[in-house]
Formats: structure tokens, C-alpha cells, sequence
């Protein structure tokens, strides 16, 4: 069992050596430790996975026991996890090797890759922890990293700020995620997955504990995984180098609380209060992210916003306690969603760095391969049938279809037309990118090195082969998640008929806007609907500006240190009266005597 | 009132006097002469404490106050002299180096 | 072996005394040699697990016996205290330019009468010691410190004096109120802790208010807070480093030792509004935190912040609260050494703590900027550093046991309290990132500009942050070396 440790620790390894001495060395040497470790984690988990039975929970140390509580440092590997971790270091390792030739040239080549192999360490952490809090600190792990690769390129403040917007964000959500351990800790005396999930199946439960408790792991969920309102981060996360946007913000950091959340199901599945409240906005950010993606200009941010809806996908399928759909949706995802990020890095990488999709066009002849992998993602972010992103996204509106409460016919109608929009701008984005167009710059383009192309194309064959192959069906009786719905008859019929027919209208719409450069951008979408208004005026403005004028100044000048000066004050004026006593003029020495002495007497004769 | 009792009285008056005029004056010696009579009062009540208790004391003690006085007024003056030679004024407003 | 290191610790500032003050390096190392073998001295002590104790008496009749003792509350404050000093002399070396010897042999007197504080188990010669250690403080930020430094000392010493005479006169309340009730006139602390049983409970709320007013300045508490800022923008490097580490946990400390343990009924029927106005406190001192733009005015106000938190774990009868809490002591004690001498290395290079001079240090100054950085996570709480450890535990403690309030008594109050102390998670992520980011990442501001490009950390400099950073991790990966030295300690507080 100690080789998980090992996988889990190269990682480490790699940052490390990256870390120290990586400025000294060369550009290759730094590649290749960076690329090295990961391959090697991989390497070691398929053997291991392969040859032996390797399932099982092994325990490092206890972290610390209290009387009631005991929490070990541990790791488990299951189906779950080890899915998980295949994603992980799958993706990670295609996206490691792309990045050796995008940031060749750069001058912190080696700290990029240190933070990434950072990540990778973070990440495994989260997959393969075994209890909350080794998963939380895997969770603050990447966001951590993910804070120092956003604001890779730190000169700028623009970075700065956006890296500090995302663990911000983030850390709200990790109060949440928090007070989620402790009710937990509380109620159940413990906070290891397997424990929690029997003791919240049993008849003694408290539901108010397990709902509160999920309430508050969901608004931690939220905030990793850009859910309302706590989405923000991720949109201005694109200011990180694009591999960084395709593995932390598609592939694996974003998808987290899912995974949480899938985790925890039995306990999830109890939570009977808290499961329509995460459908509910699963499905509000799942349309949102689309209404917003709509209108954006610059690829990347069209790609983000399209994560926040896909992640809100995958929340409303947990949310009505489809399990499975969601982890299959994040499956596919992660490989098509990285498709796109890094097929995008290669257009932005081979159009010196123009990022805005109104200044492309004609890309179709000059970077073919591209295209096609580009093609395949948009196919599979739009579900067309025969790619696996139709399969899962089918399985989810299925599922939501059959939901037996009564608000989920409403979610499965806003689903829908999310997917319309979702066919919508992906498609948009796709014409106006490749299809010839007088916007497009005749510069010559940067050549792309085959490093850069063989993730690519590597990921868009992955993203559609896992649905050709019958491997949705495989992976259900593998996770063996619980169910508890049975999807409806008409269901089979009935969705794919309706959200095939939204597609097809809005991939044509999409070609005639781009063919007439047709332009409308409403208000309220260039704004985002005032999230980041929200964001930046409300939280950020408005609470400097209280703690500034009214404690910094108003409080603790006039208040408190009024209250100081003022005994000051007060000592410095009753001195002064009283050494009005002492004038020098021996007269009213010999008076002061005779009054005292004439008391004295007084006072000695008559009491 | 017989006459030891106008004796005894009449020296604290004159004692009293004497203090109030050391409060009040402005000049020196003036203020000397006033603790002359307040020390010349005191006599008066030594005296008739010794009438009043039947023996000797109060008159040796005040003879002894006498000669006291005289010598202090000897030395009293004599500052005052030098203090005129300083200052040259015997205000007593002015001689204030024990303020504050 | 006790005795030795006690004499030791008295003949240190004598030796030095004794030394020419030309030879300033020969007074240094000789300062930091001694402190060094202290340390090792204590820390041989303390993991042989022996009974540390040593009795004087000076007069039977007045209860006055001169006792030291280590237990495990101030166990883990020696070694900390015994590990920052010679961490501080060194930042002497390159941080004082006049004056060394002096300075040094304040040094070695705050030693002396800090591990006195500590140690002493006698009311009375813990009041003294307690007075006495302002002493050598007073001196140091009042000659070597900054431009306005005579008011930031004057007003340290006098704010501390207000709170101390009324703990004087609380402790002479006690030992009277002791006298008048079993006939024995004594100042030693086990005896005088039977009163908690006889004394009325109203006089103990006196008692108690005196000894937590002086507490509470000391720590410091909001709105008893304002002589810190003061003193540590006016403050030397190394007098802030030692002001924060070591001076703020005998305030912590004190509160353990004399006030939970003395009045423990006043504690259980107050518990609600002590932790209201420390989390009230915590947040107050990290929201200012927030808006300041003197780089040191922000890790003064940040320590508010995480003492506050700290004593919100004091007061809450948790295991994982108290336990929580004395690691925190070290934690807090560990990371706000590393960084105010993080900000005396920049202002000895830049002469400047205006927020906005700096920038792009992460370009300039490499090391430095790894090493700050790293210390920054502690002070956010992020995993898996001793920050975090402290913290969590304290919250979890504290949050259970307001459930347990909300489930038993249906008092929500407790949990609202709780709750809202967890948004200094928030607050202490936002300023922490505002100073990085002004500090690290930016472009170079004008004003640094104009200066010739400054050097990067030397390898002395490196081994400070090293050592620090190595507890800061070690301890926040494996805890439970700490807290199980806790647990007894903690069963004498008497915990439901």
C-alpha cells in the first residue's frame, strides 16, 4: 500500500526539484523533470491497478485524536478514486507535455512547472484522501495552486488581482466547506468518508445535521466549482496561461466538488432538503454560464463561461441523485473541455496571441488538424449523438426528466434550452474561427510543434471514443453509485428527440449570425448579469471603504484612542488645578497650615 | 469673668491677631512684627495658665519664650537686611521660589 | 540540570555586562552562544519528561516561596521562547547600529525575566516578574526605536501598569479573602485555588474582571488593543519580534493559568459575552488589518486578529478548543517572528514601509519572496501549516460545542458567535493577499525604482525562515506530538 504514497508524492518530488534549483537549469532538463514525475505517478498507478489488487485504505499517521474524534492521515484508493486519479494524471500528463513547447521560451519555465507538478500533487491529494480533511487540504491545495499559476505572470496586476479573486472566492466557499466538517465531526464523531456514509444511513441520523452539513459541503462545492453566486473566479481565472486554464479550470480542479459530493451520495442522498436547492442552481448556473457565453468576444472567456455551465450540469444531476450521470458528464468533460482549451492555446499560441474571436477567420486551411480536434470538441460540448458528451449530457436530461418531484420538469426545460444555447455559441465560436472570413489576419502563423498537437489530438480521439465504445455501461457497473430513479418510458424518446431538434435550430442560427455578422450584445449579458459587479463593488469596495472610514478612522481614532487621550486628559488638567496650590507665596503656606491645624483640633475635640 | 479668665482670653485674642496680620501683610517686616505680637500673646496665655494651675511653669516657660524671641527677632532682622541688599524690596509677593 | 539552566539564564546578562562594548560581535555571538545552549539545555530538560521544580522559601509567614515549575501549559512556551531569542539576537546583529552592547544585554534581561513569568508559580513573584518584563521593552523601543517612538513607549508601559496595578490588587484581594477563610496567609497559586469554592461568586467576579482587564491589555483585546499598533510600527526589528512572539502569550498565558483556573464558575456563567468580545475583537483587528498602508500596522493588526481567534479556544470547553489554542500560541508565536523580521529585512534594505514603495519582489528578491510567501500561508491558515492546524481545532471546538448549546439549550447565540468568528478566515485571506500582492507581484513602483536594485536574503538570513518554517510545517503535518502533551493539562481544567 505504500506505492500510493509514492504516486501520491512524486508530484511533490517534481515541484520541489523544479522549485529550488530549477532557474539554474536548462529549458529541456526542466521539461522533463516537470513531465517526468507525473508520467511516472501514472505509470506506477496502472501497473499497480493492473497486476495486483490494490483497493484499500492505508493510513500514514494520526493527524491528531482528540476523546471523540480521531483523524488519521489516509489515503483510499476505490473505483471511485481511481477513476478520478486516472483523469488526474491522464490529463495532467498530455497537458505536461503540451506545455513544454506553449511556454517554451518563457522566463520562469521552470516555476511553471513546479506550480503545475504543485498542482498534481494537490489534486491526488483531493482524489485519493480518504477523509474530509485530508481532502480539504488537497481542495486548499489547488486552490493555492491554482492562485499562483492565474497570477503566473505576475508583472501584470491585472493577474495579481484575478489569481487573488480566485482564492478568495474559493476560501468563502471553504467556510462553508468547513463548517460542513465540524457539524459533521459533531454529529457523527467522525470525518472519514466510509464512517459518515454508514452512520447517515442509519434510522438514528439527525436530519437537520445531515442537511445542515451538506448545505454547507455544497456552498464549499460551489465555490471550487463556480457555482451561483460564487462563480466569478473562473472567467478572470483565463489570465493564467491557456494548459493551466485546460487542466485546472476544465479538467480537474473545477470538477472537485463534484466529485465531494458523489463521494459523500449516501449522505448526499439523505439530505432531502439540500437536493433540490443544488438542482435548483445547478440548473440557474448552467443557464447563466450559456446566456453569458453567448456574447463573449475572446475565446477562452467563451470556453470558461461554457465550464460554469457544464459544471452546472453535472450539480443539477447530483441534485435530483443522478450520481452517475454526473460523474460520467464530468468524464467526458474533462476530456473534450481540455480539447478545446488546449486546440485554443494552439490558435492563440499560432496567432501571437490574439485571443479575440472577431479577429480570426479562415483558420480551417491554415491549421487543419486543429480544426478537426476543435470540430470534435464543439460536436461533443454541443451532444451531438454518436460523441460521448451526447451520451452523458442524454443520461442527465434523462434523469432530471424523471425526477418525480414537480419542479423538475421546469429544470429539464431550462436544461434544454441551455444545451440550445450551449449548440448555440460553441458553434458561433467554431464558424467564426475557421470558416473563411475577411477579419482574419494574414500574418503568417507560428508553427506549432508536435508536442503541442499530440495532446490535442490525443484528447479529441479520447472524447469521442469513450462514447463509441460502450463505455458508459462499463463505468456504471464499475462505480456502482447508488441509483433512485428510474428513468421514464417516453424519456428515451422524448429527450434526445428535443434537445437534437433545439441543437440543430441553434448550430443554424449560429452559421447565419456568422455568415451576416449579425452583432447584439444586450446589456445585461456584456455584464454578466452584475456578478462581478457584485463581486467588486459590493464585497471588495464596500467593505474596505467600512473598515476604512468607519473603524480604521471613526472607531479606533475617535473611539477608542478618544477614550486613552482623554484619562490623559483628564490627569493633565486636575495636575494642573492643583499645583495652583502650590504658588510659592509662603502666606498662604502659613494659611493652608493654620486651616488644617484648626480642623485637626476641631476634629480631635468633637468626634 | 474674674481677671484670669480676660487674661487667658485676651492673650489668645492677641495671638489670633498676630497670625492674621502674618497672613495678610504685604512687607516683611511687618509680617515679623505681627509674629512678634502673636509670640507676646502667647506670653499673656503662658501667664495666665500659670495663675490658673497654681504653679510656676507657665511664667519660666515664658520667660524663656522671651529670650527666644529676642534673639530670633536679632537673626530675623538681620536677614532681612541682607534680603533688602538682594532683592531690594521686602514684598513678600516676590519671594515665590517654592512655586509649582 | 534545572538549576543550572536557571542560573545560566541569570548570569547571562552579567557576562555580558561584564564584556567591552568595542567588541560588539564578541558580545553578540557570545549573547546568542549562551542563548543557543539554553535552548538545547531546555530542550533536553523537557523531552526527558523529569520534574522540573524548584522552591525557595523566603518567608513561611508570608507565603512568599520563591517557586518555578514547568508544567505542561508554559512547557512548550519555554521552548518557543528559548527558540526565538537567539533567532532575534541574531536579527540584532545586522538590524541595531548603535548602541549593541546595551541592546544586547536588554535582550538577555527580557530573557531572564520572561522565562521567569513563565516558570513562576507564587502570585506575588509572578506579578513582579510580569511588571519587571515591560522593563527591558520599555528600553528597547524607547532608544532604539522610531521617530515617534517615546509615545509609543510611554503609552506600552502605562496602559500595561493600569492593567497590572489592578491585578495587583485583585491578587491581594485573594491572598486576604484566603487568609480571612483557612487562617493560612499564602501567595502560592494551588492553595489559593480551593477558593473557588468558598469565595462568593460575586467577589470572584471582581477578582476575575481585575485579572482579565490586565489580561485582556496585554494580549491585546479590542478596545484595549491600542498601545500595539504604536509599538510595533515604532519598535526595532527585533523588539517587534519579541513583543509579538513572546510577550502577547504571557498574556494568553496568564489567562490560562491564573484566570481559568481560579475563577472557573465566573468563566462558565460569562462564557457567552468573553467569546462575543473576542471574536468581535478578532474581527475588528483584522478588518483594520484590511485597510492599512504601513506594512507593519498590518501584521500588528493581523496578530489582533489570530489572538482573538486564540482566545476564543481558551474560553470554550472543548478539547480540541484548548488544545487548539496552546498550539496556536506557538503558531502565532512561530509566524509573526518570521514576519516581522521579514519586514526588518525590507526595511533595512528599502527604508520604507509604505505599502506601495515595494512591488515586484518576487523578481528582485527570489528567496525572500519564496520564504515570505510561505509564511503568508500560515498566517491565511491554508493547509498544511500550524496556522491552519490551530485553527481548525479551535473552530471545531468551539462550533461543537455551540451545537451542543443549540441541541441542549436552544441557545443560538453560542453558534451565531462561532460562526461569525469564522469570517476572520475571509478577512485574514484578504489582507494577507493585499500585502503579497503589493509586496511580490506588481511592477516595480516609481519610488523603488529610484533605488539601486536591493540584495537577496544570505544564507544567515535564509536559515532563519528555514527554522521557523520547518516547525511551522513539521507541526502543522503531525500535530499530534503536541497535543498529546496537552491532554492532561487540559483534564485539570475540567472539561464537560
Amino acid at each position: 500500500m505504500s506505492e500510493l504514497f509514492l504516486i501520491l508524492f512524486f508530484p511533490l518530488v517534481g515541484f520541489l526539484i523544479n522549485g529550488l534549483w530549477g532557474s539554474r537549469l536548462q529549458e529541456k532538463s526542466c521539461a522533463l523533470i516537470g513531465c517526468a514525475f507525473p508520467l511516472l505517478s501514472l505509470f506506477l498507478l496502472t501497473y499497480k491497478t493492473a497486476v495486483s489488487d490494490f483497493y484499500g485504505v492505508s493510513i500514514l499517521f494520526t493527524w491528531v485524536s482528540f476523546e471523540n474524534l480521531t483523524i488519521d492521515f489516509a489515503l483510499k484508493l476505490d473505483h471511485l478514486s481511481l477513476l478520478m486519479s486516472f483523469i488526474v494524471l491522464g490529463i495532467g500528463s498530455l497537458i505536461h507535455i503540451y506545455s513544454t513547447k506553449y511556454m517554451h521560451g518563457d522566463q520562469s519555465f521552470a516555476r511553471y512547472f513546479s506550480y503545475l507538478n504543485l498542482f498534481l500533487f494537490f489534486m491526488l491529494l483531493l482524489v485519493l484522501a480518504n477523509n474530509l480533511l485530508v481532502m480539504f487540504i488537497g481542495w486548499e491545495g489547488v486552490g493555492l495552486a491554482s492562485y499562483l499559476l492565474i497570477g503566473f505572470w505576475y508583472k501584470e496586476n491585472e493577474n495579481a488581482s484575478s489569481g487573488a479573486k480566485a482564492f478568495i472566492v474559493n476560501r468563502i466557499g471553504d467556510i462553508g466547506f468547513l463548517l460542513g466538517i465540524f457539524i459533521l465531526a459533531f454529529h457523527f464523531q467522525t470525518i472519514n468518508f466510509d464512517e459518515i456514509n454508514r452512520a447517515a444511513s442509519t434510522a438514528n441520523a439527525s436530519a437537520t445535521m445531515i442537511n445542515l452539513s451538506a448545505l454547507f459541503l455544497f456552498i464549499g462545492a460551489c465555490g471550487k466549482s463556480a457555482q451561483l453566486p460564487l462563480h466569478v473566479w473562473l472567467p478572470d481565472a483565463m489570465t493564467g496561461p491557456t494548459p493551466v486554464s485546460a487542466l485546472i479550470h476544465a479538467a480537474t480542479m473545477v470538477t472537485a466538488g463534484i466529485y465531494m459530493i458523489v463521494r459523500l451520495h449516501p449522505l448526499y442522498m439523505q439530505a432531502t432538503a439540500v437536493l433540490p436547492l443544488i438542482a435548483v442552481i445547478g440548473t440557474l448556473t448552467a443557464l447563466l454560464g450559456a446566456l453569458v457565453a453567448t456574447v463573449q468576444s475572446d475565446i477562452k472567456r467563451v470556453l470558461a463561461y461554457s465550464t460554469v455551465s457544464q459544471l452546472g450540469y453535472m450539480f443539477a444531476a447530483l441534485g435530483v441523485g443522478a450520481f452517475y450521470p454526473a460523474m460520467l458528464h464530468l468524464f467526458t468533460h474533462a476530456f473534450f473541455k481540455a480539447t478545446l482549451f488546449l486546440s485554443a492555446g494552439a490558435i492563440i499560441h499560432a496567432l501571437h496571441g490574439e485571443q479575440d474571436i472577431y479577429k480570426m477567420g479562415g483558420l480551417a486551411k491554415k491549421m487543419p488538424w486543429n480544426m478537426v480536434a476543435f470540430l470534435l470538441g464543439s460536436l461533443c460540448l454541443a451532444g451531438v449523438p454518436l460523441t460521448s458528451g451526447f451520451i452523458s449530457k442524454e443520461a442527465i436530461l434523462m434523469h432530471t426528466y424523471s425526477h418525480s418531484h414537480s419542479y423538475s420538469q421546469t429544470l429539464t426545460i431550462l436544461l434544454l434550452i441551455t444545451a440550445a444555447l450551449t449548440a448555440f455559441y460553441i458553434s458561433k465560436t467554431f464558424f467564426l474561427v475557421f470558416l473563411p472570413s475577411k477579419n482574419g489576419s494574414e500574418k503568417p502563423l507560428h508553427a506549432i510543434a508536435f508536442a503541442m498537437s499530440l495532446p490535442v489530438i490525443a484528447l479529441a480521439i479520447l472524447s469521442i471514443v469513450v462514447g463509441l465504445f460502450h463505455i458508459p455501461a462499463f463505468m456504471e457497473n464499475y462505480l456502482n453509485l447508488a441509483k433512485s430513479i428510474t428513468i421514464k418510458e417516453e424519456a428515451h424518446i422524448l429527450i434526445p428527440a428535443l434537445s437534437l431538434s433545439l441543437s440543430a435550430f441553434a448550430i443554424a442560427i449560429a452559421y447565419l449570425i456568422t455568415v451576416k455578422q449579425i452583432k447584439i450584445v444586450p446589456k445585461i449579458l456584456e455584464q454578466k448579469f452584475y456578478f462581478d459587479h457584485l463581486y467588486e463593488k459590493v464585497l471588495l469596495s464596500t467593505l474596505r471603504a467600512f473598515c476604512k472610514r468607519v473603524l480604521a478612522t471613526i472607531f479606533e481614532v475617535k473611539i477608542i484612542e478618544a477614550a486613552i487621550w482623554s484619562m490623559r486628559d483628564l490627569v493633565l488638567f486636575s495636575s494642573r488645578r492643583v499645583t495652583l496650590l502650590t504658588n510659592g507665596q509662603i502666606q498662604w503656606y502659613v494659611l493652608l497650615i493654620l486651616m488644617a491645624l484648626s480642623l485637626l483640633m476641631v476634629w480631635w475635640f468633637y468626634v | 469673668m474674674n481677671q484670669v479668665e480676660l487674661l487667658f482670653y485676651g492673650g489668645l485674642l492677641i495671638v489670633i491677631i498676630g497670625l492674621l496680620g502674618v497672613i495678610s501683610r504685604k512687607n516683611l517686616l511687618s509680617i515679623l512684627m505681627f509674629q512678634e505680637l502673636s509670640l507676646n500673646g502667647v506670653n499673656l496665655v503662658l501667664v495666665a495658665g500659670s495663675i490658673l494651675h497654681h504653679n510656676y511653669h507657665g511664667a519660666i516657660l515664658s520667660f524663656i519664650t522671651f529670650i527666644v524671641t529676642a534673639a530670633e527677632m536679632a537673626i530675623a532682622i538681620l536677614i532681612l537686611l541682607l534680603l533688602i541688599k538682594k532683592r531690594k524690596t521686602l514684598d513678600v509677593t516676590f519671594y515665590s521660589e517654592l512655586k509649582g | 540540570m534545572f538549576k543550572f539552566t536557571l542560573g545560566l539564564s541569570l548570569f547571562l546578562p552579567l557576562i555580558l555586562l561584564l564584556l567591552p562594548s568595542q567588541k560588539e560581535r564578541v558580545v553578540a555571538w557570545v549573547n546568542m552562544g549562551i542563548q543557543l545552549l539554553l535552548l538545547a539545555l531546555f530542550f533536553t530538560m523537557l523531552t526527558n519528561s523529569e520534574l522540573c521544580e524548584f522552591s525557595f522559601t523566603l518567608s513561611e509567614s508570608l507565603g512568599l516561596h520563591y517557586h518555578l515549575l514547568i508544567d505542561e501549559f508554559n512547557k512548550y512556551l519555554i521552548l518557543l521562547t528559548a527558540l526565538i531569542f537567539p533567532l532575534v539576537t541574531y536579527a540584532s546583529i545586522d538590524f541595531i547600529k548603535t548602541e549593541k552592547k546595551l541592546f544586547h544585554l536588554m535582550l538577555a534581561l527580557s530573557y531572564l525575566l520572561i522565562v521567569q513569568t513563565f516558570l513562576a508559580q507564587n502570585l506575588l513573584f509572578f506579578y513582579a516578574f510580569w511588571e519587571c518584563s515591560i522593563v527591558p521593552m520599555f528600553f528597547i523601543i524607547g532608544i532604539w526605536g522610531g521617530g515617534n517612538r517615546l509615545l509609543a513607549t510611554y503609552k506600552f508601559v502605562l496602559f500595561t501598569a493600569l492593567g497590572s496595578i489592578l491585578m495587583l490588587a485583585a491578587i491581594l484581594f485573594l491572598v486576604v479573602a484566603n487568609y480571612k477563610i483557612s487562617g493560612v496567609f499564602t501567595f502560592e497559586l494551588q492553595p489559593l485555588l480551593r477558593l473557588q469554592e468558598t469565595l462568593p461568586l460575586s467577589a470572584q467576579r471582581w477578582a476575575f474582571l481585575a485579572f482579565a482587564f490586565a489580561f485582556m491589555i496585554k494580549i491585546p483585546v479590542p478596545p484595549f488593543h491600542t498601545w500595539l499598533p504604536y509599538a510595533h510600527v515604532e519598535a526595532p526589528a527585533p523588539g517587534s519580534m519579541l513583543l509579538a512572539a513572546i510577550l502577547l502569550k504571557m498574556g494568553a498565558y496568564g489567562f490560562i493559568k491564573f484566570v481559568l483556573f481560579l475563577f472557573p464558575a465566573v468563566v462558565e456563567e460569562w462564557r457567552l459575552p468573553l467569546m462575543a468580545i473576542f471574536v468581535l475583537g478578532a474581527l475588528y483587528g483584522s478588518a483594520l488589518a484590511f485597510v492599512q498602508n504601513d506594512i507593519k500596522k498590518i501584521v500588528a493588526y493581523s496578530s489582533i486578529g489570530h489572538m482573538g481567534i486564540l482566545m476564543l479556544g481558551l474560553v470554550t470547553p472543548s478539547e480540541s478548543a484548548i488544545s487548539g489554542a496552546m498550539l496556536s500560541m506557538l503558531g502565532h508565536g512561530l509566524t509573526s517572528a518570521a514576519l516581522f523580521y521579514s519586514i526588518g529585512l525590507l526595511y533595512e534594505r528599502l527604508h520604507t514601509r509604505d505599502l506601495f514603495h515595494f512591488g515586484e519582489l518576487a523578481t528582485t528578491m527570489p528567496r525572500f519572496s519564496l520564504l515570505f510567501f510561505l509564511i503568508t500561508l500560515s498566517a491565511m491558515a491554508v493547509p498544511p501549516t500550524l496556522g491552519f492546524a490551530s485553527e481548525f481545532f479551535i473552530f471545531l471546538g468551539a462550533i461543537s460545542y455551540s451545537l451542543k448549546m443549540v441541541i441542549t439549550s436552544n441557545h443560538y447565540l453560542f453558534i451565531a458567535v462561532s460562526g461569525a468568528a469564522m469570517l476572520t478566515i475571509l478577512l485574514g485571506t484578504l489582507y494577507s493577499l493585499r500585502l503579497v500582492k503589493y509586496l511580490l507581484w506588481g511592477k516595480k513602483s516609481e519610488a523603488s525604482l529610484l533605488r539601486a536594485g536591493v540584495r537577496d536574503l544570505n544564507l544567515g538570513e535564509c536559515s532563519v525562515f528555514t527554522v521557523l518554517l520547518l516547525f511551522i510545517f513539521v507541526l502543522g503535518i503531525y500535530p499530534q506530538f503536541i497535543i498529546e502533551s496537552f491532554k492532561l493539562a487540559i483534564k485539570g481544567l475540567s472539561i464537560s
